[in-house]
């Protein structure tokens, strides 16, 4: 009798991991789908960093003579981690804007009201993040290194590379799915990216700070996003190592898990009220 | 005319007092971009060939003229919002000439200007920037500065006529960032490569920052510069402006 009883709920249980993992699948398709049909959504994202890099790299491409500067072929290989970090944080906030809208509009509401499990309403929207930020790093560093980027870390610098877009795309996302569950407002989210991108600047991403130096050589030194920047841009234009490639992974995946988990509470404070 | 004028500018200063945040976020992106830039690029002053020792010196009318730029745009976004709720329709019904609507827009976001590129001085005076060019440095700054947002809100302008819809804003902000950004706003001609020094060469905007930067410059105000700067100037006003009033006439039907 202590046998079935047992076997039926795991099966039970089995069963709930199985609808919610193809639930989350459901609305990280319908997320991927949502962004492909409003070209309005990822063309600046895609487009917006392409041109800031080919502005900074003819603007900037003497500096590399300054003493202090990486060893780099081109300053387009100098720029590959921060155009990829920026098209990231520009591209994942849209996962905060979806949930706003849904919940400006009530879809939100009816999504609740179904049968559906409350995390794959996180989850799924951020699979669906995910998934594009790494296609989108994958297509900087397609279309960079047609421009003189390299990927001297080979293989495995490309899989960790495109494992740190995915996760700091998460993050973002989760950032923005917070506010946007907290406020309900597409405003208030968009009114969130300048910190992202004002983040960005006060990293390593756009020059050496050690060139720099002065106040902004301390703010970058302090700044995560450095610590993953750096470690991203030693596979690119160096090679592979160990402990730059885990630094840039441990700093985005802290980032993930952090925001997942105020995304998580801002979802139970939206169901509860 | 000229009561007509004082009304619409007046109409549009008073909405830019009754919205603190558009003004804000105003001064706040010119400002923050040019703490960001005097630390993040403090460096490369050592490549020479700026006109000045100090990097703060070079990016000061830069960002004002960038702030300027941004506060012209705000006509056309606040333009599109008439247009959106039947405003503008009611003033065109209205006895009022269409200079003075074109013009009274203009003059609305032109205190705007005035108000973000002083703020930007003063902060790029608090860092550090120490102008060179006495009075006249500062008068041909501010001409920069006024030309600029007079030719970012005749941009604005002339797409809102002729699209009447808001889903054209973004490109307000994108045309001026691409003008800007592809002159010699951030390095002198000497220190850009490739295809941004040759588009930086013939974009007119490289002659008004050349202007407007004599404030801040070593050598001081020079009349060659001077010239150069207000025919460049005056070519870039004259031809927005014209697209501009086009643009009205053709809403008009």
């Amino acid at each position: 009798m202590f046998l079935p009883k047992r076997l039926a709920a795991g099966l039970k249980a089995r069963k709930r991991v199985v609808m919610s993992s193809a639930q989350i699948k459901a609305v990280a398709a319908r997320s991927v789908r949502g962004v492909i049909r409003q070209p309005q959504a990822w063309v600046p994202s895609l487009a917006f960093p392409l041109f800031f890099t080919a502005l900074s790299s003819a603007a900037f491409e003497k500096t590399r003579a300054i003493p202090g500067f990486p060893e780099v072929s081109s300053f387009v290989a100098f720029l590959l981690a921060a155009t990829i970090l920026q098209g990231v944080m520009f591209g994942s906030t849209s996962a905060g804007t979806d949930v706003a809208i849904d919940i400006e509009s009530g879809f939100f509401d009816r999504f609740l009201a179904s049968p559906i499990s409350r995390l794959a309403l996180v989850f799924g929207r951020l699979a669906g993040t995910i998934l594009l930020a790494a296609i989108q790093a994958l297509l900087f560093i397609i279309i960079l290194m047609c421009f003189g980027a390299t990927m001297k870390g080979g293989i495995p610098g490309l899989a960790v590379t495109l494992l740190v877009a995915g996760l700091l795309g998460g993050a973002v996302g989760a950032f923005a799915v917070t506010v946007g569950l907290r406020t309900g407002s597409v405003e208030a989210v968009n009114g969130f990216f300048p910190i992202f991108f004002a983040l960005v600047f006060l990293s390593s991403a756009f020059f050496p700070p050690q060139i720099s130096g002065g106040w902004f050589e301390v703010v970058a030194g302090v700044n995560p996003l450095s610590t993953m920047v750096d470690g991203m841009r030693h596979l690119h234009i160096v090679g592979w190592d160990f402990s730059k490639a885990a630094s840039a992974v441990v700093v985005s995946a802290v980032l993930f898990f952090v925001f997942v988990g105020t995304s998580l509470v801002a979802l139970s404070l939206r169901i509860k009220r | 005319m000229i009561t007509s004028i004082v009304a619409i500018a007046g109409r549009g200063v008073i909405r830019t007092i009754r919205m603190p945040s558009v003004l804000v976020q105003s001064v706040f992106f010119p400002t923050f971009f040019f703490v960001i830039y005097i630390g993040l690029y403090a460096g490369v002053i050592a490549l020479g060939g700026f006109g000045t020792a100090s990097i703060k010196n070079w990016y000061v009318p830069f960002m004002m003229l960038q702030g300027a730029s941004f506060a012209g745009i705000g006509v056309g976004f606040s333009t599109s919002l008439d247009i959106s709720n039947g405003f503008f329709d009611r003033l065109m019904m209205s006895p009022v000439s269409r200079i003075a609507i074109l013009v009274g827009s203009i003059f609305g976001g032109l205190l705007r200007a005035l108000f973000v590129s002083t703020v930007v001085l003063a902060v790029g005076l608090i860092f550090g920037a120490r102008p060179t060019g006495g009075l006249m440095g500062f008068f041909w700054l501010y001409i920069a500065v006024v030309g600029m947002c007079v030719a970012s809100s005749c941009w604005a302008l002339g797409l809102v006529y002729r699209f009447k819809d808001q889903r054209i804003a973004p490109l307000f902000p994108i045309g001026i960032f691409v003008v800007l950004f592809t002159s010699t706003a951030q390095v002198p001609l000497n220190v850009s490569t490739g295809w941004l020094q040759k588009i930086a060469q013939v974009n007119p905007v490289t002659e008004v920052l050349g202007l407007a930067r004599q404030s801040f410059m070593d050598i001081g105000v020079t009349s060659a510069e001077t010239i150069d700067g207000v025919i460049a100037l005056l070519l870039i006003v004259f031809s927005l402006g014209v697209f501009a009033w086009t643009g009205l006439r053709r809403y008009l039907g």
